[in-house]
């Protein structure tokens, strides 16, 4: 039930803000801030009656949906999808709180494009029902769609419709497959047909067949991700969104796909994944290389974030690829890190672009005499998003590289020059645009933060720091669902024959480092 | 002398129909003998007469019998269908009592015309006999022909009338050459006879796949399915736009509740032919998903696009016949209904964006329309990403439920297809939306004020996209009894 | 039914293709063979519209007014009405011993729709050859007014 209306209180809010009268101005934005207080608040109920550490599904609800077809309202929560709902919420408030002056047009709608767009990711965070994951998947891109297109900057147009159109394809064949499986499912379990992902789980597919369900399948999660192949429609959305959508883009939206990856991908395709792996190993890596690389020569600030975002996700799924706890759960909170300082970035990009209504690198410098602490959020959120020990970028990258580490020595090498290409680049941006002389006339008369934008970017601060000194609870919370992850696939690891030219994860060692990360 | 068998007469079986044709012949006498009737009466009249034969219809539920010595046949399936017709006709009324105000026609003709229409329609869904059935599909193309060329003075609407006469009566020549052919070979046009003859041990002979054939092109002209569609975009650019949208939806619906009748149902007629035919609208399908997409693309008039969107939604629904089992049909009667409001809804839009004189039919006439018409705009959206299949609307579970039937039946490569072709009209439909939302009219438009009537229909028609969307169970509780019963 | 006769059922036109052949042959011998014999020699008066021997007024290709075809279509609904009347009156004793009033009635309401449409001619003006539009005259004057 608490599930249930954190979810679909910004739908009915939005619904609400269509009935507010256009001629009261001012009124949409306090009015949708409001809305989305309403769910920030209620993760504190749902935060004292999740079961830390226990593994399973929690705070699960169903009610029968469309009965003819079994498919049903199902949903339920685990660490991830925990984790995931409470940094859902609080960055749609924060990117409302964000829009209050850069949307000066069509506010009523944008608003109400973004309580939707909330309602879409928090419901494909908490399904459980494969048919209702992919009605708040496909939720999720309208709004998204609309906010890039009509509110975004320059070739917003062809933004949005790329957009649209690379994640349509996706999950169209999706669906095929999920359509596949559920018939499947009607034959080989008999009795009444059902959408739920655990008959899913439950099938034995013949690894020929597998194959291709998987691709079909996973395909319309690596392009939400994007892994490197599919990443091209990132870098424009990106750029061209409005601040807030940029935000949950990177914020969530590529959550979602690493989220379906995990979630239904890995235990319903386990042998698949398995066999894919070194592919989808090859293309992360390239991806975190190649997306540092292209981010380190842009001259748009924004454009910048975002090919870091793809060298970040790279990373990610490089992590959860090594196929152990480590590795699982660092993706994970890497999951986290990335929303939170990536998210961060964009919103101080966002910051500038309000007063210079520009993103080139070249026409900024010096700005930290001006706006000393505008330069020191960028800092913090610069220095979160290289991974420095003490915020939180460090523990998700150092238990990635831990996981890779008890995989392949080759990837984590490789994968290690990424986090230094990154900490290059981003150390370079924030040279060229904080330190030096004010060479630019209009920038000496640059404005501070104001109050409002303080306290949009403190509480991400503080988050970052958290995270990064006591990462303990956060871990704790994901440990049950990665060791599921775990569990689905570890089965699999050594009935592969390829698998015997790859060095395995140690048997020892995996138990005790388990270990460790329970002392901690 | 032998006696005369006289058939049981069950007038009760037949209650909407002849409901609905008691009050076209009332409106017409009304029309032709009260002096200066105001519209507004005569519409009032028309949505009486649409809805006591909706609950008329209503009352049927559960009868499954046969009447009329066989000619008629009273099921769930046709009931169902009877109360989608309806609904239909009475948005199309709502919206043509808006449009005919700008055009001034002999409005009370124009509703009686509409009325035969919709009674045609119904004789379709419960026809039990090739007979019947062609005389359902003649009075729907009959009344069409001459409503489509109602706009007297535009040109194009002559234009449009005269070549749907032309390739209709075309069609209807196919359809009963091939009613002759299986009347040789069967010596019987009754659906039910002609269904247990076949499934006795008959291997199709020549003559009668032939005729079977025929029946399927004659068929295919009226929904306009690949290669028969040509004169579909003409047609629908032309006719006055209720009309188009009553063509988009009515007729189309109607011709494929014939197919279904023809073809499709469990135990009667040409099913045990099905491994025969299954093929060839396999075929007819998959062109008409392409020819009707990629036409789509390169449209400037939205009622061409939407026409030629119309005939790639024939390509998906026929994916029902080839997948051709159960959850086939029962995707097929939930999407056609879904359809049926979303372009309507569609085309209603189009008339409100319009006024007297100026049209406003270009796709780039709709730029900036969210900024002037909010509503219409976002009403706009809805029918359009309902036509496109995205959550939560209507055309979403349709179209799914359609794709997995044909996965059901292991035709992957058509879903396949079938997915692919949505992708692209994505393309076009989002271009709409793209123009309305994104960017700036080129120059001040006044359009008329909406009307009550025409908001009427548009907010009907939105409110039965989102509830078929978000609680589809409600229609498909109906809709698979009605199919399990046979 | 049986199903020997009606899978054999082809076998049984081949008299009618027969048929059909030497209809075929009939029309094209004497098309052809007298085309072979007869001297051609046209002229003016020759090549002219047969009008049954009168000689024609005017070219062939004038617009025929469309109440021709109207009057036509009329004349066609009535004559089959009564296409139905004469099998309904000879059977109508018999009929009339089983069903009652019934029988009587069914006429009546076929005639009685009939009669609406031919309301509508007159009211419309299409039995008067000097045709009146008096509806659409009538309402003009309201819209314009």
């Amino acid at each position: 039930m608490l599930l249930t209306l954190i979810t679909f209180i910004p739908l009915i809010g939005a619904a609400l803000l269509l009935c507010v009268p256009r001629s009261m101005e001012g009124a949409h934005k306090w009015f949708a801030f409001g809305v989305s207080l309403v769910p920030l608040i209620l993760c504190i109920p749902l935060m004292i009656v999740f079961p830390y550490g226990e593994p399973g599904f929690h705070c699960a609800a169903l009610v029968s949906w469309i009965p003819s077809f079994g498919i049903d309202y199902r949903i339920g929560i685990d660490g991830i999808s925990f984790v995931l709902i409470i940094l859902t919420t609080i960055l749609t408030t924060i990117s409302i709180a964000a829009s209050f002056e850069s949307i000066k047009e069509k506010e009523k709608e944008f608003y109400f494009f973004l309580l939707l767009l909330e309602t879409g990711m928090l419901g494909t965070f908490i399904a459980l029902d494969m048919f209702l994951f992919f009605v708040f998947w496909e939720l999720m891109l309208v709004p998204m769609y609309f906010i890039i297109g009509v509110w975004g900057h320059g070739e917003r147009i062809y933004a949005s419709i790329k957009f649209f159109l690379y994640t349509a394809f996706g999950s169209a064949l999706m669906l095929l497959v999920i359509f596949y499986l559920y018939f499947e499912a009607a034959n080989q379990l008999g009795a009444s047909p059902s959408f739920h992902f655990e008959n899913f789980v439950a099938l034995t597919l013949d690894p020929g067949i597998q194959k291709w369900l998987f691709v079909g399948f996973v395909l319309a999660f690596l392009i939400k991700m994007p892994l490197f192949p599919f990443h091209t429609w990132l870098p424009y959305a990106h750029t061209e969104a409005p601040t807030a959508g940029s935000v949950l883009l990177a914020g969530i939206l590529l959550k979602s796909g690493v989220y379906g990856f995990l979630r239904f991908c890995i235990p319903i395709f386990p042998q698949a994944v398995i066999a894919f792996s070194p592919v989808l190993m090859t293309l992360a890596i390239i991806g975190v290389i190649y997306g540092a690389m292209v981010a380190m020569v842009q001259r748009d600030v924004k454009r910048l974030v975002a090919y870091s975002s793809v060298s970040h996700m790279g990373m990610l799924l490089a992590g959860i690829l090594a196929w152990n706890l480590q590795g699982i759960e660092g993706g994970i909170i890497q999951m986290v890190n990335h929303g939170l300082s990536t998210g961060a970035l964009f919103l101080i990009v966002g910051m500038i672009y309000d007063r210079r209504h520009t993103r080139e690198v070249s026409e900024f410098g010096g700005l930290s005499k001006v706006m000393p602490v505008y330069a020191t959020f960028f800092m913090i959120f610069m220095l979160s998003s290289i991974g420095l020990p003490g915020l939180n970028g460090f523990v998700g990258e150092f238990l990635i590289l831990l996981g890779l580490m008890g995989h392949s020595i080759f990837w984590t090498i490789l994968a290690a020059t990424g986090v230094i290409l990154g900490a290059a680049y981003m150390l370079w941006l924030y040279q060229r645009m904080m330190f030096g002389e004010v060479k630019v006339e209009a920038n000496r008369e640059l404005k501070d933060l104001n109050r409002r934008e303080f306290h949009i970017l403190l509480p991400i601060a503080i988050f970052c720091f958290l995270i990064g000194v006591f990462p303990y609870p956060l871990q704790k919370t994901l440990e049950p669902a990665a060791k599921q992850i775990v569990e689905y696939i570890q089965p699999h690891l050594t009935a592969e024959p390829w698998l015997a030219s790859i060095p395995l994860p140690n048997e020892n060692t995996s138990p005790s480092i388990n270990n460790e990360s329970n002392h901690e | 002398m032998t006696s005369i068998q006289i058939p049981e007469l069950s007038f009760s079986l037949i209650a909407p129909e002849l409901i609905l044709c008691t009050a076209a012949i009332v409106i017409l006498l009304v029309d032709l003998y009260v002096k200066n009737v105001e519209r507004i009466n005569i519409t009032l009249l028309a949505l009486i007469g649409i809805v006591l034969a909706f609950f008329s219809a209503g009352t049927l539920y559960g009868a499954s019998e046969l009447a009329f010595s066989w000619l008629i046949i009273r099921d769930d399936m046709s009931v169902v269908i009877d109360q989608i017709f309806l609904i239909g006709a009475a948005l199309i009324v709502l919206m043509s009592h808006h449009y005919s105000e700008r055009y001034h026609f002999p409005y009370g003709e124009y509703i009686v015309l509409l009325l035969f229409s919709t009674l045609g329609m119904l004789i379709i869904s419960a026809s039990a006999d090739l007979i019947t059935l062609f005389l359902g599909v003649e009075l729907v193309s009959i009344t069409l022909f001459v409503l489509t060329g109602f706009e007297k003075k535009s040109l194009l609407s002559g234009e449009a009338s005269l070549k749907y006469l032309l390739l209709g009566a075309f069609s209807s020549a196919f359809m009963v050459y091939g009613i002759a052919f299986i009347f040789g070979m069967c010596r019987t046009t009754n659906l039910i006879s002609i269904g247990s003859l076949l499934s006795e041990d008959f291997i199709g002979s020549p003559l009668l796949i032939l005729g079977f054939a025929l029946l399927l092109v004659g068929l295919g002209f009226k929904i306009a399915l690949a290669p028969f569609h040509m004169w579909a975009p003409d047609v629908y650019q032309g006719a006055p736009t209720p009309i188009t949208a009553w063509i988009a939806a009515g007729s189309k619906l109607a011709g494929f509740i014939a197919l279904v009748r023809v073809f499709s149902l469990p135990d009667i007629s040409f099913h045990p032919l099905a491994r025969t035919w299954v093929e060839g609208i396999w075929w007819l399908s998959l062109l008409t998903m392409i020819i009707g997409n990629a036409g789509a693309l390169v449209q400037k008039d939205i009622k061409r696009m939407l026409a030629y969107s119309s005939i790639a939604h024939g390509g998906y629904l026929s994916m029902a016949f080839v997948s051709h089992n159960d959850v086939g049909l029962q995707a097929l009667l939930f999407y056609l209904a879904a359809y049926l409001f979303m372009t309507i809804g569609a085309f209603a839009v189009v008339i409100a964006a319009g006024r007297h004189g100026e049209e406003r039919r270009r796709i780039s006439d709709f730029a900036g329309l969210a900024k002037r018409r909010p509503f219409l705009a976002a009403m706009m959206s809805l029918f359009l990403l309902s036509l496109a299949g995205m959550p939560p609307t209507a055309g979403f579970i349709g179209k799914v439920w359609l794709f997995g039937s044909a996965i059901q039946a292991q035709y992957y490569g058509l879903a396949i297809v079938g997915i692919l072709t949505t992708l692209f009209s994505f393309y076009y439909y989002l271009r709409v939306i793209v123009y309305m939302y994104m960017r700036d009219e080129e120059k001040e438009f006044e359009a008329e004020p909406l009307s009550v009537s025409l908001t009427l229909a548009l907010s009907l028609s939105a409110l039965g996209v989102l509830i078929l969307g978000v609680f589809p169970n409600t229609l498909m509780k109906v809709i698979t009894n009605s199919v399990i019963v046979l | 039914m049986d199903t020997s006769s009606f899978i054999s059922m082809p076998a049984q036109f081949i008299a009618a293709l027969i048929f059909l052949l030497a209809a075929i042959a009939f029309v094209a011998f004497n098309v052809l063979v007298p085309r072979l014999f007869r001297p051609i020699r046209p002229d003016q008066e020759k090549l002219s519209n047969y009008e049954c021997g009168e000689r024609p007024i005017g070219g062939p290709w004038i617009r025929f007014n469309i109440r021709f075809y109207i009057i036509a279509i009329i004349f066609l609904i009535f004559d089959v009405e009564v296409l139905f009347i004469i099998p309904w009156a000879v059977v109508y004793r018999r009929l009339y011993s089983e069903l009652g009033m019934l029988v009587f009635w069914e006429m009546f309401v076929f005639l009685t729709v009939l009669g609406v449409g031919l309301a509508y001619c007159w009211v419309k003006g299409h039995l008067e050859w000097v045709f009146r539009d008096k509806l659409a005259e009538d309402k003009s004057k309201t819209l314009s007014s």
